[in-house]
């Protein structure tokens, strides 16, 4: 097959997240010995990215004599809010707080990481900001108009989407060159903050709701998506592929702990938002405590709800026992992971949830809510629903006390790490690629 | 005749430096050394050294007439000892002058009064060493940390042996009686308390300068002449205000210095006004009435209450953190720890974490060295928890 990549994101500005999806889900389509074209936004791009055998890049939206609502603009009926700046206030899509792990956050929210974790946190800033700055709805025009233009002479069997910045772009392909779309879905506007806040999310929610219903075919990166999309957006089951992400790669530490008189460690990597759940498992950590007094919180991440967990802890009265230790490189993560007894995924939405597989590279033993796609993958970490502040804090309790049951679950978990591989992905991936160009022209919507 | 009874604050905390999450059981270098060490330089520079040459110079002149008191607390003693000697010599000179009296407080400027007598002793007494060796005085009035009183503050210092405390004259204490005569302590035996006149110590501690007021330049003879003014029966006016005042909060150029020279020329001069100490006070005058105290009032923000150190969660939970790893360092036998841990238990520490906005909260942020007050919060539990495992402590 020869597949037009539409990313937005790649090799990754932001660790973990969609980036990482779109470069390993690329790199083993083309592994797998498809031709593939891999689009991404001129802005943000890293000045010299590595070349990769059977992947031809090419980048979209470097006109700048380019202005948005430009007459011949077929992306119309898709189109974001364009009021400047407007995409960027929604406070849910890309926060408007100018820090790295902020906006990075924005675009790894299905990844259920951070944009903790870089290496060069200032570039990947700078990186993050340029692709989900201010002018994001303009980029994204920008970016579907050269979409067409540029790829003129091109030819290709099948476009692969990321995430709605590039639906547009996948649509009016499929309209200018009747070639079938796959859409991929990491995310939603459902997840970061619902369709019922006013403004850009309702449109962003517009743009994924119009693309996914008329695409070929859509992939969703767990059930958990899957089922919010035929939920929320109505779509037909049967035409949603399920694609899990792959386990991060990594040398695994050790699971055993040696628990000094520091107590052990429940960890928590995310956005402090909403979102993440952050507040429910503030207040399970006040239960855990009442049995385990010597067990200590570490929050590792930025985010609006920051304020209001710190002082939700200070009023708790476990201030002592809770540690929010803000924007982390990754070499202090990765230490987190291996000295960490618990790890807690607490999102209340989370289409995926890539920090459990961290930790458990780092011998870290999960517990996740009910809400996550990540729980698909990994059949035998306990789970509790979200919200549920009881059933969360009996979990990290058993797994604090019961170290043999810990042991355990990280065991099962490593286990299933293995089989979690972008060439297991890509796998699916181009059965759901196939069925697109099956189905194309067989369908209109729904 | 009124007596002026002036009182100048001289306190500079240890901050702490940034230490974050992973600082903890990693290094123990808890002070910002080159914060604290480049701010006692420039306010020795700005303040300390030009007031204290000027104010010795109004004693001379006067011939003694003109007489003030200061507290030091121990941590700007020590401070000074390190980075401005000189001007740690000068405050000397005033103590020798015998017009200036140096009073007692705390010796980390702590809340130790209000949760842990044992300790409060323990730093009052650690502070009288501090004066008897840097400045070589005895003293024999106090003043608790920010005038914080209640009876069970009064009690704690008269059982120490002081003749005399320093409070605020707060609205909801007085309610419309005088603060320009001598109260004493109900539940405490009638312990003499020595109020402070907010509405004229504002005038020069937080007005002077301020170009919004209606009292908007503030000369000396019209200061002066609001002083006169004041009925013959009214014994003193205490005019209590940080010293930092001169040069730093106000600086130079607004004339503040020569405001002071003046007004004391002025007092000096006057038939109406003359000067004296606290405990000249004390001596001199009849109580008038004993005065109830319902919770503790101090002399910070609006509230003149303990709002500005435990008025939100994170301030009472750091409150906690610090004072319960007290036992574990007294009882530690190092003495490095321990002046670690007293260190910590300056008020300054949770003042900096106080989230009241609007006027008050412009002054905690003109103090706080930190970007906010949950940075400092956090920053203050995280070098707690390195000290705490360093203790061994629960």
């Amino acid at each position: 097959m020869k597949v037009l990549v539409l990313g937005w994101e790649y090799p990754p500005a932001v660790a973990g997240g969609l980036g990482a999806a779109c470069h390993g889900l690329t790199t083993a389509l083309a592994d797998r010995g498809h031709e593939v074209i891999l689009c991404t936004p001129a802005d943000g791009a890293p000045a010299d990215p590595a070349p990769y055998p059977g992947i031809e890049r090419v980048s979209l939206g470097g006109d700048a004599s380019f202005s948005p609502f430009h007459p011949g603009a077929v992306l119309d009926p898709y189109a974001v809010d364009t009021a400047p700046g407007s995409a960027s206030a929604s406070g849910s899509l890309v926060p408007p707080v100018p820090t790295g792990a902020a906006v990075a956050g924005a675009a790894s929210v299905e990844a259920g990481s951070t944009g903790l974790g870089s290496s060069r946190p200032d570039s990947h800033a700078q990186s993050a900001r340029k692709l989900y700055g201010e002018d994001l709805s303009t980029a994204i025009q920008r970016y579907s108009r050269e979409a067409v233009t540029r790829l003129k002479g091109r030819d290709f069997d099948v476009v692969h989407a990321h995430d709605w910045m590039t639906f547009p772009a996948a649509l009016r392909l499929r309209f200018a060159r009747r070639r079938p779309v796959c859409l991929h879905v990491h995310s939603t506007a459902i997840d970061r903050g619902g369709v019922s806040a006013p403004g850009p999310v309702g449109s962003i929610s517009a743009v994924e709701r119009a693309g996914l219903r008329t695409a070929d075919r859509v992939c969703a990166v767990s059930g958990f998506t899957r089922d919010l999309l035929v939920r929320e957006y109505r779509l037909d089951p049967e035409r949603v592929s399920v694609v899990h992400n792959a386990a991060p790669s990594g040398v695994d530490s050790s699971p055993e702990r040696v628990v000094g008189p520091e107590g052990p460690t429940v960890l928590f990597v995310g956005r402090l938002t909403r979102q993440k759940g952050v507040g429910f498992l503030v207040r399970a950590a006040a239960r855990v405590l009442e049995s385990c007094p010597a067990a200590r919180f570490v929050f590792m991440g930025e985010g609006e709800d920051r304020t209001r967990m710190i002082e939700m802890a200070a009023a708790l009265g476990i201030g002592r026992r809770v540690f929010f230790a803000g924007g982390v490189t990754s070499e202090l993560r990765d230490r987190a992971y291996a000295e960490a007894s618990v790890f807690v995924l607490s999102s209340v939405s989370e289409p995926f949830g890539l920090t459990p597989l961290e930790a458990l590279r780092g011998g870290a033993a999960p517990v996740l809510t009910d809400a996550c796609g990540v729980r698909e993958v990994l059949p035998a970490a306990p789970v509790c629903p979200p919200w549920d502040a009881a059933g969360l804090s009996a979990q990290i309790v058993t797994l604090l006390t019961d170290e043999a049951r810990r042991l355990a679950v990280v065991e099962q978990g490593r286990a299933e790490l293995e089989r979690l591989t972008w060439a297991e992905s890509a796998r699916h991936l181009e059965a759901a690629l196939e069925m697109a160009r099956s189905t194309s022209g067989r369908r209109t919507t729904g | 005749m009124t007596s002026i009874v002036y009182y100048f604050q001289v306190h500079q905390p240890y901050r702490v430096k940034p230490f974050p999450y992973d600082a903890i059981g990693a290094r123990s270098d808890y002070w910002d050394d080159w914060l604290n060490e480049d701010v006692a330089k420039r306010v020795a520079e700005k303040c300390y050294l030009p007031m204290n040459r000027q104010l010795l110079r109004a004693v001379e002149r006067s011939d003694g007439a003109f007489r003030c008191s200061f507290s030091v607390s121990g941590t700007a003693i020590r401070q000074l000892a390190a980075w401005a000697p000189e001007a740690l010599e000068s405050f000397r000179d005033l103590a020798e002058s015998g017009s200036v009296e140096f009073m007692c407080e705390t010796s980390r400027h702590s809340l130790a009064a209000l949760v842990d007598p044992e300790e409060f002793k323990a730093q009052v007494a650690e502070q009288r060493a501090l004066l008897k060796e840097h400045l070589g005085v005895e003293p024999t009035a106090f003043r608790n940390t920010e005038l914080i009183t209640d009876a069970s503050v009064a009690q704690q210092v008269k059982d120490l042996g002081f003749e005399v405390l320093l409070a605020e004259g707060a609205d909801q204490l007085l309610h419309g009686r005088t603060a320009q005569a001598l109260y004493g302590m109900a539940g405490a035996g009638g312990f003499p308390l020595i109020l402070r006149d907010f509405q004229l110590s504002d005038d020069i501690g937080f007005r002077f300068s301020n170009q919004g007021w209606e009292g908007y330049p503030l000369l000396a003879p019209t200061f002066n002449g609001w002083l006169e003014s004041l009925p013959d029966e009214r014994p003193f006016v205490g005019l209590f205000m940080d010293y930092e005042t001169f040069g730093e909060h106000q600086s130079r150029d607004t004339g503040i210095f020569d405001f002071m020279d003046t007004m004391v020329d002025l007092a000096v001069a006057s038939d109406k006004l003359d000067f004296a100490t606290p405990t000249e006070i004390a001596r001199r005058d009849p109580i008038v009435e004993d005065l109830d105290y319902p919770r503790p009032i101090s002399w910070a923000d609006e509230e003149r209450d303990v709002s500005a150190w435990l008025g939100n969660h994170m301030q009472r939970a750091a409150h906690e953190a610090i004072y319960k790893l007290g036992p574990a360092a007294r009882a530690s036998g190092d003495a490095d720890l321990l002046n670690t841990w007293r260190d910590f238990t300056t008020s300054d520490h949770v003042y900096y974490m106080s989230t009241k906005c609007e006027t008050d909260g412009d002054v905690h942020e003109y103090f706080s060295p930190y970007d906010s007050p949950h940075d400092a919060y956090l920053n203050v539990m995280n070098a707690l928890e390195d000290l705490r495992r360093r203790l061994g402590a629960d």
